[in-house]
């Protein structure tokens, strides 16, 4: 599955976003996480000739067009919000406004 | 469980103070930060917080590591780490299933939901544990050891039948005394005699049985334990000299029945563990026959202790109630000895 976000760099935004009323991009996150650990297991199980392969074949596909749709999501959602996806620190602007929620 | 002392590991201020902000709000008053690991042995060491909240960052294997260290440093701390889902949270969790030094991992982003419930499940659980430890403890002093093993359920409770050297003290004229002092003044005497008796039958290793009101029951087992009754009375009756409650030591061996005695049949009753038999009976009568600072033994158990400190006095054919046949005796006054 090609992935156009590294665990490390998901895991800092989730890692910024502790609280879960203000941590939108980090429940994206935690989605692609758990599409990656459903893909690899469809993977794992098609590769069981008992099984039947069709279903994983089938479930993996899936899992794979929604890991490329949440993704794009997460990119957007961190445009929109303004984190600099070169290090992926969260913006001060957003820190001020969230720690104000609270 | 909101007066609890929360301290918590991050090394970001911002995440810190949002969580910290967090467990405000929620009536937790006592929240320590540190944001320098360095520093984190040191202040746990001081303020011993009842839980550690760790915010995990990704690939930050020091902060594992310094899970250990704390757990060494403050065992009772429980710690909780905070882990973004994913790889991080597998890493976490073997490390912590490698090494038993977390006690509860929850999943980032953080809800009311999971992470406070939990935090106060797991702190009603460490103040329902420490009343537990404390009555356990508490346990611990007041039934014998002998007694303890009782409380295994594998262990067959039956009575047990061995070979002993049973010990008694007994205060010599214990009723005019508590009638002559104010009752508070000769319990707290009687509480610092018991101890020091205690103490002196352990170093000879005897286990105290029961405290009789104005003496101690104590029994010696296994190899050597007639010799270490012997130099224990010795030792005893020594300390009697020139206190306020002066009292006599008797000693006796032979077999005893050891086991819980009482009311066995219905649920909620007491049971106490005690060990009886003929030796028993023996050794307190040559208790009672003791004067102050003195100590009255069997020239059987002297023979068989190989025993050679300086009698007192021998009391051949000594009648004792409720035994058949007369038995030979000696008394040490070990004072004596050496004044």
């Amino acid at each position: 599955m090609k992935e156009r976000y590294n665990a490390e760099q998901i895991s800092k935004v989730i890692d910024q976003a502790l609280i879960y009323q203000c941590a939108c991009p980090a429940q994206v996150g935690k989605a692609i996480f758990e599409l990656r650990e459903l893909f690899d297991y469809q993977i794992n199980c098609a590769n069981d000739s008992e099984n039947n392969a069709l279903v994983h074949k089938t479930i993996a596909a899936a899992a794979e067009s929604s890991h490329e749709i949440m993704e794009e999501c997460l990119k957007q959602i961190l445009d929109i919000e303004g984190w600099n996806q070169a290090d992926f620190v969260m913006p001060e602007s957003l820190k001020n406004h969230k720690f104000k929620l609270l | 469980m909101l007066n609890s002392k929360l301290m918590l590991v991050d090394k970001d201020g911002y995440t810190s103070s949002i969580l910290a902000n967090s467990l405000y709000q929620r009536g937790y008053k006592d929240i320590q930060i540190v944001n320098d690991g360095n520093a984190l042995p040191k202040a746990v060491a001081e303020s011993r917080p009842d839980v550690t909240i760790f915010n995990y960052h990704f690939n930050e294997f020091d902060s594992l590591i310094l899970c250990n260290t704390l757990k060494q440093i403050s065992p009772h701390s429980l710690i909780i780490a905070i882990v973004s889902p994913g790889p991080a949270f597998k890493t976490v969790d073997l490390w912590a299933k490698q090494t038993n030094s977390i006690d509860l991992i929850v999943e980032k982003p953080l809800s009311d939901e999971r992470f406070f419930t939990k935090l106060n499940d797991l702190l009603k659980l460490k103040i329902s544990s420490a009343a537990l430890e404390t009555k356990a403890q508490l346990l611990v002093k007041l039934i014998p050891e002998a007694a303890l093993s009782a409380l295994e359920p594998s262990i067959n409770n039956e009575a047990k039948m061995f070979q002993a050297t049973v010990l008694f003290t007994d205060i010599r004229r214990s009723t005019e005394l508590i009638r002559e002092m104010p009752p508070r003044i000769y319990f707290q005497l009687l509480n610092d005699l018991l101890s020091a008796q205690a103490k002196l039958i352990k170093q000879y290793e005897g286990q105290v049985i029961k405290y009789t009101g104005d003496g101690v029951m104590a029994i010696f087992k296994g190899m050597g334990s007639s010799y270490l009754a012997m130099r224990c009375s010795l030792a005893l009756a020594k300390a009697s000299h020139n206190i306020t409650l002066q009292y006599g030591v008797g000693v006796a061996d032979g077999l005893v029945l050891a086991g819980l005695i009482g009311d066995s049949k219905s649920d909620g009753q007491r049971l106490q563990y005690d060990v009886i038999g003929a030796t028993v009976h023996l050794a307190a009568r040559l208790c009672g026959m003791a004067g102050a600072g003195e100590v009255i033994t069997t020239k059987k158990l002297i023979m068989l202790a190989k025993f050679t400190e300086n009698v007192a006095r021998d009391i051949e054919d000594l009648s004792i109630k409720g035994f058949a046949d007369k038995i030979d005796c000696v008394a040490f006054r070990p004072y004596d000895l050496i004044t």
